[in-house]
């Protein structure tokens, strides 16, 4: 949580909260590949689109400033 | 009255409310159903998705979330034996039982008609009992509430659930004291802050919240990391048989139900007990009042054994909406984060609520109503799908669960400040569980607090400075002496009961 915490202003928060998950994921005991990448991308991805549809943007970080 | 129920009825029936409606009953029941995650945790996360809504649409959200949850609990509670909060375990005697002798879907039907009569009875005397109160408490000043206030805060560590009465002052002064942080509305002096401008306006209620339920239950439950239970995945393939009752079901739950209502309301709308008590309460009556085979059959998957704690907790969550609504006091835990919820949304409850913003009022009253009628229509009939969830992996659940505490205290603010420090409270409030302190206690204080020092300070100075009011004006002096006698019951209790030991 900590590191959540850290990584959120710099590297924004898609990356940082697919990172949680899938970090989350794997200290509890979860090894398979499919289910780490897909409900941890899906889920930071999915909460991207709705607060984006809702009209809140999350920064993207450096990788926002890089596409920019 | 049925001015009032149009008025509600046509502020709820907006296609975005009835689908927050729908939405919380099932949103509701899905975080109810998970093992350790009761109501208050489940309000608790919703926060900060709330405070982006109109007030009257939060709050139905809200209610709804607050009952869908109660059914959750109740379900897992029937189906594995794992109640998700403290009302829900006398559910687990009879319930359990009775779903092991392959009567799971009787039971949760036993289950939703017991909350939908406590929902419904508890609503109508909500009706009744609220302007009533209402109009008394205008009559109310600065004094008063501050009496109020601190007989709440008293009532609540005197009832709490664990009995830990010390415990539960302790965490209500700790409560207090964190209400202090901050800058001094009056004097502009900022207090505790330690020169930290993202503390100057003060702890926010949210983060609060998150903390001590939600976030310190997640912890808790990842580093216990349990596997699935043979029941747990036996419920998930929906396997729970018939839910119809028959009409010998019905003759025999029926009185139970209407005795279980009444009480529930009543003890809910008492600031502090709440639906546990309410729970226990009606399961010792009806086991009392049962004679012969039937009272051998409770603990054993007694139908009335079932029935009237569910009736009860039901009850007694609309019996605390009472005082929330009319008086400003929460009489809960769950009520306690609603409350904060109001702050927040810029609503001050009391009884100008009902006076100055009936819509809202009757908005929130019908809503309790139509939640209770969409658990059992919709909710009842999904169970065997929304039980598929109790197969969900601990591994995977786990950090979800933090993850949705971390985003929803982080989009308040967008400030990572707020996410260190709530962090560091959840691991705090952990520490305190593990020892045995109750939380409720804290958010009391801690909601309270600030409405509390405001009312104090306005009767000073109304009072030249004076504390004379506290024993010249007849209310507060009763209000404050119920307080004391709050303070003194638990010491009587024992006395009383080591005098009869002896």
């Amino acid at each position: 949580m900590g590191l959540f915490a850290l990584a959120i202003n710099p590297l924004g928060f898609v990356v940082t909260s697919a990172l949680f998950l899938i970090g989350g994921f794997l200290v509890l005991g979860e090894r398979r590949p499919l289910v780490l990448a897909c409900v941890g991308i899906g889920v930071a991805v999915g909460f991207w689109i709705m607060f984006t549809l809702l009209d809140v943007q999350l920064d993207w970080g450096i990788f926002g400033r890089a596409l920019s | 009255m049925i001015e009032g129920l149009m008025t509600g009825l046509a502020g709820l029936m907006t296609p975005v409310n009835l689908g927050l409606l729908v939405l919380g009953c099932l949103l509701g029941t899905f975080i109810g159903m998970m093992p350790g995650l009761g109501p208050v945790t489940a309000v608790s996360l919703l926060i900060p998705v709330v405070l982006q809504m109109p007030a009257a649409s939060a709050m139905v959200l809200l209610a709804a979330i607050y009952y869908g949850a109660m059914f959750g609990g109740s379900t897992a509670s029937v189906l594995i034996n794992a109640p998700g909060e403290s009302s829900s375990v006398p559910t687990t005697f009879d319930g359990y039982p009775m779903a092991r002798r392959g009567e799971a879907g009787r039971a949760l039907a036993l289950c939703a008609w017991g909350s939908f009569v406590g929902g419904t009875v508890a609503t109508i005397l909500l009706m009744a009992a609220a302007p009533t109160l209402a109009a008394f408490a205008l009559t109310f000043h600065a004094p008063e509430y501050f009496a109020l206030m601190v007989l709440g805060l008293t009532a609540v560590a005197a009832f709490t659930d664990s009995g830990g009465v010390v415990k539960a002052l302790l965490m209500t002064v700790l409560g207090l004291m964190l209400a202090t942080i901050g800058t001094d509305v009056a004097d502009g002096v900022e207090r505790y802050t330690f020169g930290i401008a993202d503390i100057a306006d003060g702890l926010s209620f949210v983060l609060l919240a998150m903390a001590a339920f939600a976030l310190s239950e997640a912890i808790l439950s990842a580093l216990k990391n349990e596997k699935i239970s043979e029941e747990a995945k036996k419920a998930a393939r929906g396997d729970v048989g018939t839910l119809k009752l028959t009409r010998d079901d019905v003759k025999e739950v029926a009185p139970t139900m209407l005795r279980a209502s009444v009480l529930g309301f009543i003890v809910g709308v008492l600031p502090g007990a709440g639906a546990t008590i309410a729970a226990f309460m009606s399961y010792a009556v009806e086991r009392n009042l049962a004679t012969g085979q039937r009272r051998e059959e409770f603990g054993k998957g007694s139908r009335r054994g079932l029935t009237a704690p569910e009736t009860a907790n039901n009850a007694a969550a609309g019996g605390a909406y009472v005082p929330l609504l009319t008086l400003g006091i929460p009489g809960s835990g769950t009520t306690a984060v609603i409350l904060g919820a109001l702050i927040a949304l810029g609503v001050q409850p009391g009884p100008r609520l009902y006076t100055d913003q009936s819509e809202m009022f009757w908005t929130v009253v019908v809503s309790m109503y139509l939640g209770n009628l969409i658990l059992l229509v919709i909710n009842l009939p999904l169970i065997p799908y929304i039980a598929r969830t109790l197969a969900i992996p601990e591994q995977i659940l786990s950090p979800l669960i933090l993850f949705f505490c971390l985003v929803g205290v982080y989009l308040v603010s967008f400030n990572s400040f707020d996410l260190w420090l709530m962090i560091g409270l959840a691991i705090v409030c952990l520490g305190l569980r593990l020892l045995d302190y109750p939380m409720a206690p804290l958010l009391l204080g801690f909601v309270l607090g600030k409405l509390m020092e405001e009312n104090l300070r306005r009767a000073l100075l109304v009072n030249d400075g004076s504390f004379a009011f506290l024993w010249e004006r007849p209310v507060t002096a009763l209000l404050l002496s119920l307080s004391f006698g709050c303070l003194l019951l638990p010491v009587v209790l024992r006395l009383v009961r080591q005098k009869k030991t002896v």
